[in-house]
């Protein structure tokens, strides 16, 4: 279950999912936040198992702490991806995806982790979950050359999402926005759907 | 467990040294001069091998660990097979996982692990010298190491082990205060240390021994 969407740009990366957990039909919770910043410098999306992928994500963020206390200097983010993948791999696979986004002095690097322990570097942008459907088709059908900044990407990452709450029962209630800039700090924004109701005046006639 | 055989020299004596250990400096101190020096750019690495004789090439005592990393290693011939062999697990391992190079700086922590925790565990040191020179932070920065006998690893600018280590030693400090240039003071420690050893000795003669030096420069500079 879960829309995760991953999207590099010029000026950095920006990660977004929606805010719904599920326990089968169930709608468990509508506030989750499915987004881990792991540094200052890098932060990974959990669709898929919470146990597992939660789990997974503060492994992460241990390792990344204790390799940089060890020796003195963080993960590179490749050694970070690879670790995140070769992680995975050895565990036997875990039920669920992952995107993950990392920084250096050069930049910042966009990458999919699979529940098989896959590791692809991502030039543009990636999506994952039950809501890929809808997503991915906001994204195909985006033109990229218009697309050259933070901003920008924060608006066809927030459509994404928003068009896979519409059409994906296990995405839903609210988006989560993180950006990680090529300097700077961080953010993560998070907003909440409303559901107001009104009254609608089409005329019902029977078919 | 209770061991089956004597570990005394294992533990700490009267005088508060582990014989053991001290024993394992003795052995080597025996060893063949092994030599690093570094300044902010590069690395300059030398050894004092076995010459002359048609059936002895001399041992290998710079190991390649890694593209960013080298270990020098002197002493006891099986003690430095082992260290090898572990070392090249390890930065197989390091790649395997996380598709990087191994450091000096995490080649240097693990071998100090490694050697403190034989001791701990009743087994003896090994009597090995152990020089760690490389670039650490991707491959940029130059680093030098001591992993001693008792699993200390010391962070050094210039380090001689070995055989007449004293005058090794001292040539290379003579060097980093005249500003000698690097290559120079580190071959003149090699060759202190090599008038050392044959000055006076029936058997030797500087003429069966050759000096190596290596120039070592960042990957990424």
């Amino acid at each position: 279950m879960t829309t995760t969407v991953g999207i590099k740009t010029p000026e950095g990366i920006v990660l977004a999912t929606d805010r719904r957990a599920t326990m089968g039909y169930y709608v468990a919770d509508k506030d989750v936040v499915k987004i881990e910043p792991l540094d200052d410098h890098s932060a990974i999306t959990i669709a898929g198992s919470v146990s597992q992928a939660q789990s997974y994500a503060h492994m992460l963020r241990l390792n990344l702490e204790y390799i940089r206390n060890r020796r003195g200097w963080p993960l590179a983010p490749r050694e970070l991806a690879k670790l995140a993948a070769h992680s995975i791999q050895r565990s036997g696979g875990i039920y669920g995806q992952f995107i993950l986004a990392t920084r250096d002095a050069k930049g910042t690097h966009l990458w999919d982790v699979g529940g098989d322990g896959s590791l692809i570097a991502k030039r543009d942008f990636t999506v994952t979950g039950s809501g890929t459907g809808p997503a991915v088709g906001v994204l195909e059908s985006t033109d990229w050359d218009q697309v050259k900044t933070i901003q920008d990407a924060e608006d066809v990452a927030g459509r994404a999402i928003r068009a896979s709450t519409q059409r994906d029962v296990g995405s839903g209630n609210g988006l989560v926005v993180y950006t990680l800039p090529n300097e700077g700090p961080y953010t993560m924004k998070m907003y909440t759907f409303k559901q107001s109701v009104e009254e609608d005046e089409t005329e019902v006639s029977a078919l | 467990m209770k061991p089956t055989v004597d570990t005394a020299y294992l533990h700490f004596d009267e005088t508060g040294n582990i014989p053991a250990i001290k024993y394992a400096r003795i052995t080597l101190g025996m060893g063949l001069p092994i030599i690093a020096a570094r300044d902010d750019k590069k690395i300059v690495v030398a050894t004092v091998n076995r010459e002359g004789n048609p059936l002895y090439s001399g041992a290998e005592k710079i190991v390649r660990v890694s593209k960013d990393c080298v270990v020098l290693v002197t002493g006891h011939g099986g003690d430095t097979n082992q260290v090898r062999q572990m070392l090249r697990d390890m930065a197989v391992n390091h790649k395997f996982v996380l598709g990087s190079e191994v450091s000096p700086k995490e080649v240097s922590l693990s071998l100090s692990d490694y050697l403190h925790e034989l001791g701990m565990n009743y087994r003896r040191p090994l009597g090995v010298g152990i020089i760690v020179a490389g670039f650490d932070q991707g491959g940029t920065t130059p680093a030098i190491y001591h992993c001693d006998v008792d699993g200390n690893a010391i962070d050094r600018n210039g380090i001689a082990l070995g055989k007449e280590t004293g005058a090794a030693e001292h040539e290379l400090q003579k060097g980093f205060k005249e500003k000698t240039k690097l290559e120079d003071a580190v071959r003149a420690a090699a060759e202190a240390a090599l008038r050392g050893m044959t000055e006076g000795s029936a058997e030797a003669e500087a003429k069966d021994f050759r000096i190596d030096v290596e120039i070592l420069k960042p990957r990424n500079a």
